[in-house]
């Protein structure tokens, strides 16, 4: 084994699970709400992608704009016209039950529409590589990690340049006084989970394009969710990467210790021992709950 | 012992409760078909999951998405037990019961967290035990264990897991009825609402959660041993997942949460539905019942025992009528 190949193969897995969580870490972060169907959104946005691809033969990575809108528009509306005020005030089980109930019917229209195989997208570069020394980095993966940093960073423009990010991180930071200073919370309670969904989405096309996937395979993205932010701290872009990065390595360097068939019991204990020994993460952000 | 003939209020439930009772003894013998008496089995295992969900989450206020866990090791404790030891299935279920007690002791550190993070962390385990079973070589990895079925025909299979599950449930609904009115209960709904008020009179938290998380495992593993018996495979994705964890939750959001009777209202709906909807909406099945999960959070969400109670007051107004702790 060359460490430079386990160095390289960590950070490009950093990018993609740094984006895999900002969605989730929004959410959780202005709403106080635990996103139970984020990694089935995650599993739709490679769905959408496989089959605009298969279907449109539209490049891959030109296809991440449509899986965003349509996340985007799936929880913004849920969230919208469905539920409303309701979700501020509910008990957490409550909330973690309705988002459940969402996974449930996002897996099930997956299952219904392109069965429960796994899959794949293979568009015509998926086995070019880049040689640098001993070391090999898959074309697509380069792509996705740059995409990846690119939406997480494009996320933090947006929370720090824009009204309507302020008005996000107002809204986070105390409900009633950016109520009274004439921010419609509702409506940025449905953005900020429309935002989740988006974001989701767009991680799923950039997921799908490197690893095959299924309707029922999102739990594991969940949990890796779930760990980034908790290592990272709650709704900041820069503790994502961080957490991303440091879980990305830990993950990889687990892999080659116990070998692979224990990746996902890793990621779980890691869940466990995190919360048990840094439930504030590295940054050490104060957190909700 | 008989005291309860001479309180006509207490009389009254007592005597419901018990024609109710008779009543299930003859189910298996009017005549009715092994599907429905196995719907009746299957309704008869979740009030037992849920009753054992509700000690913890309902009456405790720690909410866990992880209960499968147990539910998992006792069919897989019970498998093992009869497949790789040969074990007689009155001794295994005995056994495989009791595994779910150091998984319980185990997993108290989980016990520390609160909210969110409490949900996610049992959560986390109940993966982590499906993921450690799918590739381990004594539960076979995600094949699963298959249980030699039991000699008798099918008529007395049915009514025998029937019967059995039927004891199971019975005997965790008198238990949880004592742990209610026990100052187990009343430390319970007195950490749900204020966890630092009640350690300020003297409950100690810490103890009693242990406590809780104890008496929900081992029904959960009581219902998963006899579950891995009657259905006689046990593999790691059936037995280990969320769906289970949630389905208690359901069980016990639909009846009520953190009453007695909420789980038991509750586990005859569910039942009732889950068998319709599989029945109507085959390949729909996760979105209507997705569908039928956000609406009851949204439109009844004190569960089917407050509409029950409203149309009962209304219906017999009862002026010295006890202050009611179900």
């Amino acid at each position: 084994m060359n460490w430079s190949q386990m160095i390289i193969n960590s950070i490009l897995l950093g990018g993609v699970y740094a984006v895999v969580a900002v969605g989730f870490s929004l959410v959780w972060g202005v709403m106080n709400v635990i996103n139970i169907a984020h990694g089935s959104t995650i599993m739709l946005g490679a769905f959408l992608t496989f089959a605009i691809y298969n279907g449109l033969g539209l490049d891959p990575y030109l296809t991440i704009p449509i899986t965003m809108a349509v996340g985007f528009v799936i929880f913004f509306l849920f969230q919208r016209y469905l539920i409303g005020a309701r979700m501020a005030n509910i008990p957490i089980y409550m909330s973690l039950l309705i988002m459940f109930g969402v996974n449930l019917i996002i897996s099930n229209v997956m299952i219904l529409i392109w069965t429960a195989n796994y899959r794949s997208i293979q568009p015509w570069y998926a086995n070019k590589v880049l040689a640098i020394g001993e070391s090999i980095i898959p074309v697509t993966r380069l792509v996705t990690f740059v995409l990846a940093i690119v939406v997480c960073l494009l996320l933090g423009v947006f929370m720090d340049r824009t009204k309507l990010g302020h008005a996000i991180r107002a809204t986070r930071m105390d409900k009633e006084a950016a109520s009274l200073m004439g921010i419609n919370t509702d409506l940025i309670f449905s953005l900020s989970l429309g935002i989740g969904g988006a974001v989701a989405a767009g991680a799923g096309s950039l997921i799908g394009i490197i690893y095959p996937f299924s309707p029922t395979h999102g739990h594991p993205y969940l949990a890796i969710a779930f760990i980034v932010c908790t290592l990272g701290g709650l709704g900041s872009i820069q503790g994502a990467l961080v957490g991303g990065l440091i879980f990305a390595a830990a993950q990889t360097l687990a892999v080659y210790v116990f070998g692979v068939t224990f990746q996902n019991f890793f990621t779980f204990s890691l869940l466990i021992a995190i919360l048990l020994i840094l439930p504030k993460g590295i940054i050490g952000r104060e957190y909700y709950a | 012992m008989l005291r309860f003939l001479f309180q006509p209020a207490k009389s009254y439930k007592m005597l419901s409760a018990l024609i109710g009772l008779s009543a299930l003894l003859f189910v298996p013998y009017a005549g009715f078909t092994n599907y429905f008496l196995r719907i009746i089995t299957y309704i008869f295992m979740y009030m037992i999951i849920s009753q054992g969900w509700n000690i913890l989450g309902g009456f405790g206020g720690y909410i866990s998405f992880g209960n499968a866990v147990f539910f998992g090791v006792g069919a897989y404790g019970v498998a093992i037990l009869a497949t790789v030891f040969h074990l007689p299935i009155w001794l295994s279920l005995g056994i495989g019961i009791l595994t779910a007690v150091p998984l319980a002791i185990l997993m108290m550190p989980v016990l520390k967290l609160h909210g969110h993070y409490f949900a996610i962390g049992t959560w986390a385990v109940a993966e982590a035990a499906k993921e450690l079973t799918m590739n381990l070589d004594i539960s076979s990895g995600a094949t699963g264990i298959s249980i030699p079925v039991m000699e008798g025909g099918m008529e007395f299979y049915a009514r025998f897991f029937y019967f059995l599950m039927l004891i199971m449930a019975i005997v965790t609904t008198i238990i949880t009825y004592y742990i209610r009115r026990s100052p187990i209960g009343f430390s319970l709904i007195a950490m749900k609402s204020d966890d630092s008020g009640a350690r300020a009179v003297g409950i100690d938290t810490a103890r009693l959660k242990q406590i809780a998380l104890i008496i929900s495992a081992l029904f959960a593993s009581l219902a998963g041993s006899v579950y891995a018996f009657w259905t006689a495979i046990v593999e790691p994705i059936g037995v280990f997942n969320i769906h289970i964890s949630i389905l208690m939750v359901t069980v016990v959001l639909l009846g009520g949460i953190g009453t007695f009777v909420g789980p038991i209202i509750g586990a005859v709906l569910f039942g009732v539905l889950n068998e319709t909807v599989l029945n109507y909406f085959l390949n729909t099945h996760d979105i209507v019942l997705g569908i039928i999960l956000i609406a009851f959070v949204l439109y009844v969400p004190n569960g089917c025992y407050e509409i029950f109670k409203t149309f009962w007051r209304k219906a017999i107004p009862n002026k010295k009528r006890e202050v009611s702790v179900l």
